[in-house]
């Protein structure tokens, strides 16, 4: 697998166990149409994704292109941690 | 770190422009009373739900119904001046500025109440761009030891308790220069809550809580967003609704004050490109003639 995979199963897994759905959550299920998002769950994955990756997001990162799948979160999170490297 | 005694007009509401019920209520509600009155109305969410999938396509921050609200609250205080005050001791002053509160929670379980200015002049993107700052800061604070709530907490619990009690009575009967520590008490009329948060029950009746401080008397609560029956041009009809929940102070505004604001409320969240830039639709624009068709309870 690779890192994307390994990422994006660990925030899937994170998303389905804190905030489950009717239908389950996937890698490029639109989390604004599956009503996953709102402001709480937006702070909640933003503290844990810094606290598990060791990023800090700014908030400019709280944007529909970055939050709209876990694909595109995994995208913003190997972004900062080149970023930081 | 001090500001002047703005956002307050410098002089109390003349008694000749108080009607004399709410004088009556000044005069005689004793302390720890609750004069407040609610109104539970119910809102559209069709047109904010459609706005917000078009929106956060292209959109830098994410937005959500809580901008909107925001929004919507400052235009009705503009259109209803009355709401735009607070009381010192028995007096009631307006407000020059037109600012929000609202409530943000935190992750160790505190709350903070955030002083939004200018609401009424924000677009909504602005609005929720400049709100994720904010919790984003207030996250970051809170996770710090050191910080001010670390430092209170270490007091003994009867000296943060009379420091909480001074801060409220100073609050409440004395002009004081508004500063970072005190905004939230002393900056806005309203407390704007939206509680449309995952798995929350529908919110069908909701009675807002008040603390100590005469200031933000009034509370605006919108609930979450469910599929409900509602009659549209003599037909049932599925729409998303969410209730909505305005508490007003009698000593301040009456029933009839109150019906007229919720429904103006109502009016602006039902249509919210409209009233996304300053100047509000005529009577004439869609946005009234679907307030209404609505205006019939959900079935």
């Amino acid at each position: 697998m690779t890192d994307h995979q390994i990422l994006a199963d660990e925030l899937i897994c994170y998303l389905n166990s804190h905030y489950p759905q009717e239908t389950e959550i996937l890698a490029a299920t639109d989390l604004f149409a599956a009503g996953v998002i709102d402001s709480l769950v937006i702070m909640d994955l933003m503290a844990h994704i810094e606290a598990r990756y060791e990023i800090d997001f700014n908030p400019e990162d709280i944007s529909p292109a970055n939050f709209r799948t876990v694909d595109q979160l995994v995208e913003l999170i190997h972004h900062k941690q080149l970023a930081v490297a | 770190m001090f500001g002047p005694t703005r956002p307050m007009k410098p002089d109390a509401v003349p008694l000749q422009d108080v009607p004399l019920t709410n004088q009556l209520y000044l005069q005689t509600t004793p302390r720890g009373s609750d004069p407040s009155i609610v109104w539970g109305t119910s809102v559209d969410m069709t047109g904010i739900t459609e706005f917000l999938a078009e929106r956060n396509r292209t959109s830098q921050a994410i937005l959500t119904p809580a901008p909107i609200l925001y929004r919507a609250v400052g235009l009705a205080l503009r259109k209803f001046p009355d709401f735009n005050r607070r009381l010192f001791g028995k007096r009631a002053y307006e407000f020059d500025e037109i600012n929000i509160l609202t409530p943000v929670r935190l992750p160790n379980r505190e709350m903070a109440v955030v002083l939004v200015r200018d609401v009424d002049q924000q677009s909504y993107e602005e609005l929720a761009l400049n709100m994720w700052r904010t919790q984003q800061s207030l996250r970051k604070q809170a996770s710090q030891p050191e910080g001010t709530e670390g430092l209170f907490r270490r007091l003994p619990a009867f000296v943060s308790h009379a420091i909480m009690r001074s801060m409220i009575w100073m609050s409440n009967n004395f002009l004081l220069p508004m500063n970072t520590y005190n905004a939230n008490l002393r900056g806005a009329p309203v407390l704007v809550n939206y509680l449309g948060f995952s798995h929350a029950a529908p919110l069908t009746s909701f009675k807002p809580s008040r603390f100590g401080s005469t200031c933000s008397m009034l509370n605006v609560t919108l609930g979450p967003t469910n599929e409900s029956a509602v009659v549209v041009d003599g037909q049932v009809a599925v729409r998303p609704i969410a209730n909505l929940f305005v508490r007003g102070d009698h000593r301040l505004v009456d029933a009839h004050q109150i019906g007229r604001f919720a429904q103006e409320l109502r009016i602006i969240l039902g249509d919210p490109v409209s009233y996304e830039r300053s100047l509000p639709p005529t009577a004439t624009t869609p946005a009234r003639v679907l307030a209404a068709q609505l205006e019939k309870c959900p079935v």
